[in-house]
């Protein structure tokens, strides 16, 4: 973690001391980056996850760095779930002020003529619901206190659909969709209260638990190849690193970003070019 | 006009050069040391970029076609310890702006960050009523004039095997004009800005060199001052409630040029507080 060994900035246009973050799905991959950097730029930090264990792990990090942060264990697909998160997070800070929507799981490969309904109904619980219980709780947090930030994880392929060959996730997909439609109206509503809503939409990335949890790439080989026909069709010529989107989200969190809300912004290469 | 909080904040970091400049450094680098061409740097949002990315400790190179206003936000910048370059430079005529370009290269030895924000608007609005010379003036600055300095840049780019381009494009260049806001000819200059912007960003990422755009709705500057029933109009469609300011903008270059926007490249960031959400 070379980043966290970076000084706590202070400086005001990025500043995020005093405030309150709440990462789901912080325990492990781009959740836990968005924690390390959310803390170090100065934000407490709340850290739900399926996964406990993991939760504190990334907590125990931030923590030895200096940091507040508590770990939860929270399925964001079960409303009474997410409901009691909320109300916690209201009972021990009082506040929120950023709400990153990131836990997100997807399914195997599949076309859709042969996906199994089970498959569908499990990952649009978990990224559409998920999402939508955990901003209609937040929204009510940062409505009172006239202000917040929440940036919800689309995804490139949710903006234009991708090749058999690259990835037949119709659900993960769908969802993401969805995500990009919950951010925009949600800035629609929530702009006269302050509440700014944006979504980030990573393009290829490696080195999360999600592109392994796919189960595309199984050997070294494999995972080669498959870089290598990415990075082959992105203008930069390679795919991203999770650490490059740490930058757009303290972009978004702080008040950088003030007057950028309903934004679906693409950190992929080049690769849609939208 | 209220003007956001943003604005206070930016106002106190502006002179501050004391200020731990390491914000986005502590993800992977920031503009610090960077060479920065902003173009139509002597006012308005140019003006407040100029500033903003000299506060972050960019060597800044203001290049307007008004030489003094450039050398005016020169002066300011270098009374507080920025590098600055300041040259008179119309984006229109190739000639000038490979002068710039040797300027630059002479003074500061490289190119790492190219603003083309240089625009013009003041324009007729009824559709019907443009006449040649002012739709070839209009695209001459805003289109031309965005392709020219793009170019020059291209080469030292290459060679140094990275660089940022950032655009300002326009709300207008994907809605076209909503009732009177702008000509006809200016939203049809924005929008090829915003193809300008995609198409060298397919052709130069191979290369490392970034390139996006930025889409302000209406933005608070001299050249909107007689504009107040239009811009109420748009703040009360704003989800935010308001126009969008030149810091908003300047902070959205800032993210642009930084390490922090490693992989993004074209892209179109709308800074206009939901307007569009297109």
């Amino acid at each position: 973690m070379k980043e966290s060994s970076v000084p706590i900035d202070n400086h005001p246009l990025f500043d995020l001391r005093g405030m309150v973050a709440l990462v789901t799905g912080g325990g492990s991959g781009l959740g836990r980056e968005f924690c390390n950097i959310l803390a170090e730029f100065g934000a407490e930090i709340i850290c739900p996850d399926l996964y406990k264990d993991r939760a504190e792990e990334t907590c125990d990090m931030i923590k030895r760095n200096g940091r507040k942060a508590l770990a939860m264990e929270v399925d964001v697909s079960k409303y009474d779930q997410v409901q009691g998160l909320f109300r916690q997070v209201d009972k021990a800070f009082g506040r929120l002020d950023v709400l990153v929507n990131n836990a997100g799981i997807t399914s195997r490969p599949c076309p859709i003529d042969q996906l199994e309904l089970e498959d569908w109904h499990h990952v649009l619980n978990v990224n559409i619901h998920g999402t939508f219980y955990c901003m209609k709780e937040g929204l009510r947090i940062m409505m009172r206190q006239k202000r917040g930030s929440i940036i919800n994880m689309a995804s490139i392929s949710g903006m234009c659909g991708v090749e058999p060959e690259i990835g037949p996730m119709a659900p993960y997909i769908t969802s993401k969709s969805a995500i990009i439609g919950l951010t925009k109206q949600g800035a629609a509503e929530y702009g006269r209260y302050g509440v700014r809503v944006n979504a980030i939409a990573p393009g290829w990335h490696f080195g999360t638990r999600l592109s392994t949890d796919a189960g595309i790439m199984r050997t070294e080989e494999e995972v080669q190849k498959r870089k290598q026909l990415l990075a082959s069709r992105t203008p930069l010529g390679r795919t991203g690193e999770p650490r490059e989107l740490k930058g757009l989200m303290v972009y978004l969190a702080s008040d950088a970003s003030s007057f950028v809300t309903g934004q679906i912004i693409a950190s992929d290469g080049g690769w849609t070019c939208l | 006009m209220e003007v956001g909080p943003v604005c206070s904040i930016s106002l106190a970091l502006k002179w501050r050069r004391d200020v731990d400049r390491s914000a986005i450094a502590g993800i992977s680098g920031g503009v610090e040391g960077k060479v920065t061409i902003v173009t139509g740097g002597g006012q308005g949002i140019g003006k407040e970029i100029a500033f903003r990315l000299s506060s972050f400790g960019a060597k800044i190179v203001v290049a307007d076609i008004n030489e003094e206003r450039a050398s005016e936000v020169g002066q300011l910048i270098a009374e507080r310890e920025g590098a600055a370059l300041s040259i008179g430079l119309d984006v229109s005529s190739q000639e000038s702006v490979t002068h710039l370009i040797s300027q630059t290269v002479e003074k500061f030895g490289g190119v790492d960050i190219l603003v083309n924000n240089a625009g013009i608007n003041k324009s007729t609005f009824i559709y019907e009523e443009v006449k040649e010379e002012e739709w070839d003036k209009i695209f001459a600055v805003n289109v031309k004039g965005v392709y020219f300095c793009t170019a020059a840049v291209i080469p030292i780019m290459k060679r140094q095997k990275g660089g940022r381009i950032i655009n300002i494009g326009s709300g207008a260049g994907k809605t076209g004009a909503i009732s009177g806001s702008a000509g006809i000819h200016y939203c049809a200059s924005k929008a090829a800005v915003m193809c300008l912007t995609k198409s060298f960003a397919r052709y130069l990422g191979p290369h490392g060199i970034t390139v996006n755009a930025i889409a302000p709705g209406l933005v608070d500057t001299e050249m909107t001052k007689d504009w107040s029933a239009l811009k109420e109009r748009s703040a009360m469609n704003t989800p935010l409630g308001r126009i969008t300011s030149p810091s908003d903008v300047a902070n959205a270059v800032l993210f642009l040029a930084s390490e922090a926007s490693s992989f993004i490249t074209g892209e179109i960031l709308d800074v206009d507080g939901g307007l569009l959400m297109d």
